[in-house]
């Protein structure tokens, strides 16, 4: 009986945990612009137009700066696929597309997050992703529609 | 009139090249908007039969290309860049360095839905899904990419040109449609000009013109994707003729390729078609067109377990000619029947690591000898029609 009661408590512990951590994975990706930008979302078509590297200008005519981190680093990961809902390779095609081919350029790579918001904050027109708790005052978050 | 043209065309082209080095010399290190990029890769074939990319039964590793380039937006809508290329393929393509491209793009609309960009100089030509991408291996699907559709000798002719264009796209709802438009000319050189006439024989390739026209349309971010090219290639063949030889005439090129992609999950599923049509006026019988129509398409499965480790599969067929598929006709060219088709079951593996760096494998069983290059299978009483090869590459991108 003891042990029943444990187990229950237990799975009802993990299952609260369990929604708790899926809230703040969900919560927590989040995407940034420079204080600049005036809108207070994106469609996920443009989002996935300027992270792809087509759309170069914001709709003011302001050109875009485009942040991303590396490849591997898990906040790209699941910015790609739960934001863009794209795997990070068809986000790579399409820059190495451009690249190779002259025809345009890549988004800027940058280490770690901290970069990530240190670059957002500083460049007027840019934009980039994070999941870290935001304490600057350059920065806005935008909503992904 | 046209040798001055195409003087002056390479004079530009060389201007444009050295122009944008000497700015790169200026801005490099203090001007953000200057940006390197390249890529090398080393690989090793060996085939139990007949020779690919170098005498490849002994095991082959002249294959490897190495290229270096750079962009540079002197204003947000304007982008001059320029890449070089060094390549060794055996006796396929011309080993050295050349331009690869060296072009002036400006983007006259970049809406959010819409978008249209005019682009001059030397191009990567707008051709079904691989071909902007085709040297850089880490991009490739695999490591020899279908020759069904990318031939290696066809790289050479149709690769890249001297041609102005322009580059659209339109977004609809989950559609997104885009279109290319090229018109230009082959920039054919002592080499790849010896695909269209033998090499002991003298001759060159005059007044080449191209129009190429190419739509993808995508659905959902690429899940699915759908293309269409279009292109039509002409030139006049200037020899001295006779029996046995090439005679002068002109060479009419008309393709259409098909492209398909559907991702589902990790799956992807790639199929392309090609049919050429070609008409030589005049080149194999003084005052006689003959038509050649070739097709081919290949099927290919790919698994990523991963963003590191992806396998695939795929089924690759060529007939040079579609009205003879045993190639009865290459027996008249004193070349084996197997020289009319190539069939090529391929499997292979790719493995990401370190961000750059990516080490590729594939084994092929191949019926037929289209693929390979005369110039390295002379001896027609050496080419067997069942062989096997086996390539190992190592490659790197930044």
């Amino acid at each position: 009986m003891g042990v029943f009661k444990r187990n229950k408590w237990l799975r009802i512990a993990s299952m609260m945990f369990l929604l708790c951590a899926g809230n703040l994975y969900a919560e927590s990706q989040q995407l940034i612009v420079n204080v600049s930008h005036t809108e207070n979302s994106l469609s996920r078509n443009t989002a996935r137009a300027i992270f792809s590297m087509r759309v170069q200008h914001w709709n003011d005519g302001r050109p875009i700066r485009v942040f991303v981190l590396p490849d591997k680093h898990p906040s790209h990961q699941v910015f790609t696929r739960e934001t863009l809902s794209l795997f990070p390779h068809q986000l790579r095609r399409s820059w190495d597309r451009y690249v190779y081919s002259g025809i345009g350029t890549a988004p800027i790579e940058v280490e770690n997050e901290e970069e990530m918001i240190a670059k957002v904050a500083a460049t007027p027109g840019s934009i980039g992703y994070t999941r870290q708790e935001i304490l600057n005052e350059n920065i806005r978050t935008l909503s992904v529609r | 009139m046209k040798i001055f043209e195409r003087y002056l065309f390479g004079k530009l082209v060389g201007t444009l090249l050295s122009g944008l080095l000497a700015c790169a010399g200026v801005y490099a290190g203090e001007h953000s908007d200057l940006r390197w990029h390249g890529f090398l890769s080393q690989g090793v074939i060996h085939t139990d039969e007949n020779n690919f990319f170098g005498d490849s039964t002994g095991t082959s590793v002249d294959f490897r290309d190495v290229g270096v380039g750079f962009s540079w937006q002197p204003q947000d809508r304007l982008l001059f860049s320029t890449q070089a290329l060094y390549r060794d393929a055996g006796g396929t393509s011309p080993n050295g360095v050349s331009v690869d491209y060296a072009l002036v793009n400006y983007s006259l609309i970049n809406k959010l839905d819409f978008g249209l960009d005019v682009r001059a100089g030397r191009v990567k030509n707008p051709l079904a899904f691989y071909s902007e991408t085709r040297d850089v291996a880490g991009t490739r699907p695999s490591v020899i990419l279908p020759v069904s559709i990318y031939a290696p000798a066809f790289r050479d002719i149709f690769h890249s040109s001297d041609s102005g264009m322009l580059s659209g796209y339109k977004e609809a709802g989950n559609w997104l449609i885009n279109l290319d438009l090229l018109r230009g000319t082959v920039p054919f050189d002592e080499r790849s000009g010896r695909l269209l006439i033998p090499v002991a024989q003298p001759g060159s390739i005059e007044d080449s013109k191209l129009w190429m026209a190419r739509s993808i349309v995508e659905y959902d971010g690429g899940r699915i994707r759908f293309g269409v090219t279009y292109f039509k290639f002409n030139a006049r063949l200037d020899t001295v003729g006779g029996p046995g030889r090439i005679n002068p005439g002109h060479l009419d090129v008309d393709t259409r390729i098909l492209s398909f992609e559907y991702n589902w999950e990790n799956l992807q599923f790639n199929s392309e078609y090609m049919r050429i049509d070609s008409i030589y006026k005049g080149i194999f019988v003084p005052g006689l067109d003959v038509k050649r129509e070739s097709e081919s398409y290949y099927v290919q499965l790919g698994y990523r377990f991963n963003e590191k480790l992806r396998v695939f599969g795929r089924y690759d067929v060529y007939y040079a000619d579609r009205n003879d598929k045993s190639g009865n006709g290459q027996l008249m060219l004193g070349r084996p029947k197997s020289d009319g088709f190539t069939k090529d079951v391929v499997v292979g593996a790719q493995y990401r690591f370190f961000d750059h760096w990516m080490l590729a494998g594939e084994v092929h069983h191949i019926n037929g000898t289209a693929a390979l290059g005369v110039i390295e299978n002379p001896d027609v009483s050496k080419v067997k029609e069942d062989w096997n090869l086996y390539t190992l590459q190592l490659s790197y991108k930044f």
